[in-house]
């Protein structure tokens, strides 16, 4: 893991009477993997990340007009649904406190494609309220254009 | 000189990309791509080129290391969305052959060259194949920062040969410009859902140039006319923004996602 020192060719210009040989802090490569936070900074940032359970069944939330984001009760999945000219866009983000975070944008163009989408989502064991949710604000968002 | 489409390859690639008006829709749509201004209207644009390259499916992925222990996969379906439920269900970005080809090459490829490492992976290619990609072509999208961020397009067929042949030759020219386009899209819009999510200021902007060049607390404080104490105040509400553990993790997101 490299920590060595990557010059700066457009380093702000230092105003204010700061000498001219300052000392110069470490700067990680971009190109390279993270270095790993230290034990305590990790574990300080992972409960800093857990969410808290408010004893809210999932969250409902209008954005803007006709937008609509449904959020699980642990956060771990949200889904943002909106109206357009080609059927209904969905962008799907699922979090996990370490690891991946999957982000999906598709559009479904009808309710037969969007059904099928539903049997096979995830979220239909972890927060079935969510789920009907979902399928409602969905059908409700297909309905007009069929 | 093209080598006009024969009537037995009506279901081969030449057939779609050797036609001129074909030709002259894709190049109308990747100059559009870069600049689409919303997600639909790019999402839109993908969906038709897949169709001008005769293809049934298309997938665009992002993927950035964001810190040592966490990734970001954003991606742009144009397929089956049942495709997509099942590779969340299954985390198939964890055995994914078509990013791992894009994180070790830049050069775009035939499903069919791919060599598949374990039995995962074939696992996943059987899968594609139900939803569109029984043939593919797969073009990386690379980025000045390496592997810290990697784009991947693959463009599917049900048909199993549709991407042999010569008309390959021509199609990685339009699957690999297509895929450095939704790549430049993508980072743009990032990189905006970014500045409105985080509100970060310019001020702020310039502490991460400071911290960019090396930069101490103590002696940005002395540039700013402040304490270094305020300085790592300023720095704890920056990374609170920007969801880092630390300035250097803020840093890190902020040549991500383009900020700086």
């Amino acid at each position: 893991m490299s920590t060595r020192h990557t010059p700066h060719e457009a380093s702000p210009p230092l105003t204010g009477g700061v000498p001219p040989t300052v000392s110069r802090r470490r700067v990680d490569r971009i190109d390279e993997p993270a270095r790993p936070l230290g034990a305590k900074r990790a574990a300080l940032q992972l409960r800093r990340k857990r969410p808290a359970v408010t004893g809210v069944r999932g969250k409902v939330q209008a954005l803007r007009a006709a937008e609509v984001t449904l959020t699980s009760q642990d956060e771990r999945v949200a889904f943002t649904l909106r109206p357009t000219a080609l059927g209904l866009l969905v962008e799907r983000t699922q979090r996990q406190p370490m690891g991946t975070r999957l982000i999906q944008v598709m559009v479904f163009a009808d309710q037969e494609v969007f059904d099928r989408w539903c049997e096979v989502e995830p979220l239909r064991f972890g927060d079935a309220l969510l789920y009907s949710k979902l399928r409602r604000e969905g059908h409700a968002a297909l309905a007009p254009t069929q | 000189m093209q080598r006009l489409p024969q009537p037995s390859e009506s279901h081969a690639l030449g057939a779609f990309t050797g036609a001129q008006h074909n030709g002259a829709r894709l190049f109308e749509i990747l100059a559009c791509i870069g600049d689409a201004n919303t997600t639909e209207s790019a999402l839109g644009l993908f969906r038709e080129a897949v169709t001008a390259l005769g293809a049934d499916a298309g997938v665009f992925m992002s993927h950035l290391r964001d810190d040592a222990s966490r990734t970001s996969l954003r991606s742009l379906w144009a397929c089956d969305p049942v495709w997509a439920a099942e590779y969340a269900s299954h985390n198939w970005f964890e055995h994914d052959p078509w990013l791992r080809h894009a994180t070790h090459d830049a050069e775009p490829i035939r499903s069919s060259a791919l060599k598949l490492t374990s039995a995962e992976e074939e696992a996943f290619v059987a899968a594609a194949s139900m939803y569109g990609f029984r043939s593919a072509v797969i073009a990386p999208a690379p980025s000045h920062i390496g592997l810290s961020r990697v784009g991947v397009l693959c463009i599917g067929s049900q048909y199993p040969e549709f991407f042999e042949g010569e008309a390959f030759a021509r199609e990685r020219v339009w699957v690999r410009a297509l895929a450095m386009e939704l790549h430049r899209w993508l980072l743009q819009s990032m990189r905006q859902e970014l500045l409105l999510r985080s509100r970060i200021t310019e001020a702020e902007i310039e502490l991460l140039r400071h911290e960019d060049a090396g930069h101490s607390s103590k002696v940005i404080g002395a540039a700013l006319n402040v304490e270094g104490k305020t300085i790592d105040c300023r720095f704890q509400r920056l990374n609170a923004k920007l969801d880092a553990a630390d300035r250097r993790t803020a840093l890190r997101i902020a040549k991500l996602y383009g900020l700086l």
